[in-house]
């Protein structure tokens, strides 16, 4: 199978050049930012100033090795068992709520513990429904266009994966999903209506669930007012201001940051930007944002070019992966920048962590994947 | 094969979708840069105010306090560098078990009683472990890291010369301020300026980049003393053993140089260790030579002669005829340890008659007394400033009656401090001139008074004269004498006042005298008050004192020995009169 795997994949054609030189500059700075921002946390409490990076950097091989052998396995192959999709992505998130599995970490469940590494469910069952949603859309356009019943089945499974998120509490993964669905089908062709009915309907559930939680709510009046709770609940949030604003155009430098220094909490993982925009200032955030913007231009153009070959599954999944990367990325900027309320959302490629760095890389072979399969149509095998 | 491919006969979705998409990333990304733009420019001014507000703080860094040194550069007070320990008790709780144990082992402690400490402060966040910690203990707790623990550099004095010069040094409080002698009234030289240090601290208050000094410290200068570290130290121990051998309760001591006024020693007993502060007794602190009011007694006689003889209101042939008693009225009865005949100004200094003193006095007049006393300085602070230093007492003429002038004659009813006394003698010492009194080398022109002429030189070689009768044979003060040296000097025991009256019980013995008498180089008064073992006069206690000091201070001095008639008589038994 391994064999028939490595033939299925002769590349005829080089990546995308642009694509792959975003991603990997976005990673680098990503490995350079963890070591900067965690350097005094991890020497408080490791004794360890490089701590971080090093787990940082090993993460990274593990995504690198997940994201090439993800990249050898054809994007078909992801099509074939789609309730399998579900049912692993459905079962990961439920798995996670047992408390002899799931360990909790800042009041919420969310990840699995495997020994030497623990796992946060919501990355790898994000990245599975959405492999799910755009097989769906692919088998199932017709009706997903033209009837209710195609819209909403879908979105049953979908609604399940919420509550189980809300369980954990994992509120910020839940409206990326939501988000991401509602963008796969409108790409996907859904008529207007629909959606707008749907999606009213999905952002008031959203909203009373907001509102429902206390926790949630004090992030909300702290996200509108922090200066005015800088003490308490919008300490982070004015101190990330404070680190940002401190930046000025062109930044501190490099490891120069003092509000990593224990001001700014969770400098290396939420509140990377925040730090990456004081030590490299205003010219260093428009650099990230163009990245950002490139791997989606980039993506975007791969996966209409599937849809234009024909490949509907690979074109929708390079649609919802891409996006979901862009997403995440300009909600945990705009969280940083206090466009946002606080999510626990990561920056991805950037911020410290494994899941979300395997997750994220995975995410990205997939996506080259999709446009090495586009670009080489002999690839595709005999259909 | 599985890949579900275009089987629904759908033409691919429109463009417009994707492209709206598209956009709708465009435009998030520009919001971001937009916001961005506002953050880091527009509001930089203000975020990066309220960054420094927390990350920068201005710390004041102690400045080496200034040294105390003696006329030769011997060190009297010495500033050394230490480290303050203090810690955030919450953060400390924290710490491993095995951390705290040896913390509180190096804190000299047991872990459950820094525990309890810690505890006690929880809501603090500043709590002193321990305070002027040497440098190489500190380092020994530093290797600890444990968390929440802070260090100050900080000073610590020492006092070289101990309980020989406590007294005059004086102490520092914990914070370095000086609280008492020279420590005190030298303060402003000796403390110098902290400086001020711009720091980036981090969260939890740890320094973790210097921005440089505002100021730099400034190190306090040092304080010369006219002291001579030498003399202090043999002129307290001979002090002390004084006071033990009889009895006394305290004791002061007084070297000076009469040609400048420069202050040699100046010793009081009891003292204390200022290097260990744990019990210091309230009587210790007082440095008595100048706090100390005193009835001088018969030590105030050779000022009374001098200034009789100077205003030629007695001269050296007078006699007058005493019995040993004299009832001046009702109140008053004079007595002289025995009836010394007939006698002049020399026997009555040799022998201390107040009959004659009171004789003398009275010819004199109050006014004229007064006059004297006061052109001699009694009644007067010194130029010296010290601190606590005291006046004295000497009531205006005008409230004087006949009685009082009697008794102001040998030495009762004024009062006096040691300084003064010294200084007074030094007027004969140094051939009619008082000099102005120095403790600070280098403090000039604030004298109160400058040095002045009191009587002539004629009438202080005269009286200098006079007074080397007191340490020969038939004299008070034979035990004063040197082998290699000529004495001048005089004794006094006065009686003390208990309960509002002079009493027979209880004395002050006191000697003051100079050598070489025909030029001195040295004026030296010893005071032990309240002797109640074996003697209690003035020639008795005091003038050995005063021997053992001279005998050292004039060699020390580099004083060359004079040629001296010893007496050939043997030592007899000498009668000494209060």
């Amino acid at each position: 199978m391994i064999a028939a795997a490595v033939r299925a994949y002769t590349p005829r054609t080089q990546p995308d050049r642009l694509l792959l030189g975003a991603l990997v500059a976005i990673t680098l700075l990503g490995l350079v930012m963890v070591a900067s921002a965690s350097s005094a946390v991890a020497a408080r409490e490791t004794g360890n100033a490089l701590y971080f990076f090093y787990r940082q950097s090993a993460y990274l091989l593990c995504g690198l090795a997940a994201g090439a052998v993800v990249f050898a396995i054809p994007v078909r192959a992801w099509a074939a068992r789609p309730f399998l999709l579900l049912a692993l992505a459905l079962g990961l998130l439920a798995v996670v709520l047992l408390p002899s599995v799931g360990h909790t970490a800042n009041g919420a469940r969310r990840w699995i513990d495997l020994g030497l590494v623990s796992v946060q469910a919501s990355e790898p069952a994000r990245l599975l429904l959405i492999l799910y949603l755009a097989g769906y859309a692919a088998r199932r356009r017709r009706e997903l266009v033209e009837t209710w019943a195609g819209l909403i089945k879908p979105l049953l499974f979908v609604a399940l994966a919420g509550v189980l998120l809300l369980l954990q509490p994992d509120f910020g993964a839940l409206a990326v999903l939501a988000a991401i669905t509602g963008l796969m089908f409108f790409i996907a062709g859904a008529r207007l209506m629909h959606l707008l009915v749907v999606g009213a309907l999905g952002a008031t559930g959203l909203a009373i669930a907001m509102v429902s939680s206390p926790y949630r709510l004090a992030r909300i009046i702290s996200f509108v007012h922090p200066w005015a709770h800088a003490n308490n609940t919008g300490f982070q949030l004015t101190q990330s201001l404070i680190a940002i604003g401190h930046g000025d155009l062109f930044g501190v430098g490099l490891g120069n940051s003092v509000q990593k220094l224990m001001y700014l909490p969770e400098t290396h993982t939420d509140f990377l930007f925040a730090v990456y925009a004081d030590e490299f200032g205003l010219l260093g955030t428009v650099v990230l944002l163009l990245l950002y913007l490139v791997v989606l231009w980039r993506g975007f153009v791969i996966a209409r070019r599937a849809l234009d070959s024909g490949a509907w599954f690979a074109g929708f999944a390079g649609y919802g992966l891409v996006s979901w990367l862009g997403l995440e990325a300009f909600i945990n900027i705009g969280v940083n920048m206090g466009l946002l309320p606080t999510k626990g959302l990561t920056l991805p490629l950037m911020s410290y962590g494994g899941s979300s760095l395997v997750t994220v890389c995975v995410v990205c072979a997939l996506i080259l994947r999709i446009d090495a399969e586009t670009r080489s149509p002999s690839t595709e095998a005999s259909p | 094969m599985n890949q579900p491919r275009n089987t629904t006969g759908l033409p691919a979705p429109g463009r417009w979708r994707t492209a709206a998409v598209f956009l709708l990333f465009v435009a998030a990304a520009g919001g971001l840069a937009g916001r961005a733009f506002f953050l880091q420019i527009l509001d930089h001014g203000v975020l990066t105010k309220r960054a420094q507000s927390q990350y920068m703080h201005t710390i004041s860094v102690p400045a080496n306090r200034g040294a105390i040194v003696d006329r030769n550069g011997r060190p009297l007070a010495l500033s050394a560098p230490t480290q303050t320990v203090w810690a955030v008790p919450s953060a400390l709780l924290k710490a491993k078990p095995t951390t705290l144990t040896q913390l509180a082992k190096r804190l000299k402690t047991s872990r459950s009683d820094l525990k309890k400490r810690l505890k006690a402060h929880q809501d603090s966040q500043f709590y002193y472990l321990k305070r002027q910690l040497s440098p190489f203990k500190a380092s020994r707790i530093r290797k600890l890291k444990a968390p929440g623990v802070f260090f100050k550099r900080a000073y610590k004095r020492f006092y070289p010369a101990g309980p020989a010069a406590a007294q005059l040094v004086g102490l520092t409080d914990i914070d370095g301020k000086g609280v008492s002698g020279i420590e005190l009234s030298a303060n402003q030289t000796l403390a110098g300026k902290p400086g001020k240090r711009h720091v980036i601290t981090n969260r939890p208050g740890q320094v973790v980049d210097e921005l440089g000094y505002l100021t730099s410290p400034q190190s306090g200068h040092s304080v010369k003393l006219t002291l001579d570290e030498r003399l202090q130290t043999i002129g307290y121990q001979a002090l002390k053993q004084a006071v033990a051998k009889h009895q006394a309760t305290s004791g002061a001591l007084v070297v000076l140089n009469p040609q400048n006024g420069h202050l040699l020693a100046l010793a009081s007993v009891p003292s204390f260790n200022p290097n260990n502060r744990s019990s210091i007794a309230p009587a210790a602190l007082h440095m008595r030579p100048a706090t100390e009011v005193m009835e001088p007694g018969s030590s105030i006689k050779p000022i009374l002669i001098s200034g009789a003889l100077q205003h030629n209101l007695w001269s050296l042939s007078k006699r007058i005829h005493t019995h040993g008693y004299w009832r001046l009225n009702s109140h008053l009865t004079i007595r002289d340890d025995e009836n010394y005949g007939t006698e002049g100004l020399a026997r009555i200094l040799k022998k201390s008659s107040n009959i004659g003193a009171a004789h003398v006095g009275l010819t004199m007049g109050a006014k004229r007394v007064w006059q004297d006393y006061r052109q001699f300085g009694l009644g007067q602070t010194t130029d010296i400033n010290f601190p606590g230093q005291r006046a004295g007492t000497l009531r205006p003429f005008t409230k004087w009656n006949r009685t009082d002038t009697a008794t102001a004659s040998y030495g009762y009813g004024v009062g006096v401090t040691p300084l003064q006394l010294a200084r007074a003698y030094a007027a004969i010492a140094n051939n009619g001139i008082l000099p102005s009194l120095k403790l600070i080398e280098g403090q000039g022109g604030r004298t109160r008074a400058p040095a002045h002429r009191v009587i002539s030189r004629q009438t202080a070689m005269t009286m200098r004269r006079l007074l080397k009768g007191v340490v020969q044979p038939g004299g008070t003060a034979v035990r004063a004498q040197l082998a290699h040296y000529a004495v001048a000097g005089k004794t006094g025991t006065a009686r003390l006042v208990r309960n509002g009256k002079h009493t027979k019980k209880a004395h002050r013995a006191i000697f003051v005298g100079m050598a070489p008498a025909a030029n001195p180089a040295l004026v030296t008064l010893v005071m032990v008050n309240n002797p109640t073992r074996g003697s209690y006069f003035g020639g008795t206690v005091a003038a050995p004192v005063f021997k053992r000091v001279m005998r050292e201070a004039l060699h020390i001095m580099g004083v060359p020995p004079s040629p001296v008639k010893l007496a050939a008589s043997g030592r007899k038994t000498v009668e000494v009169s209060g």
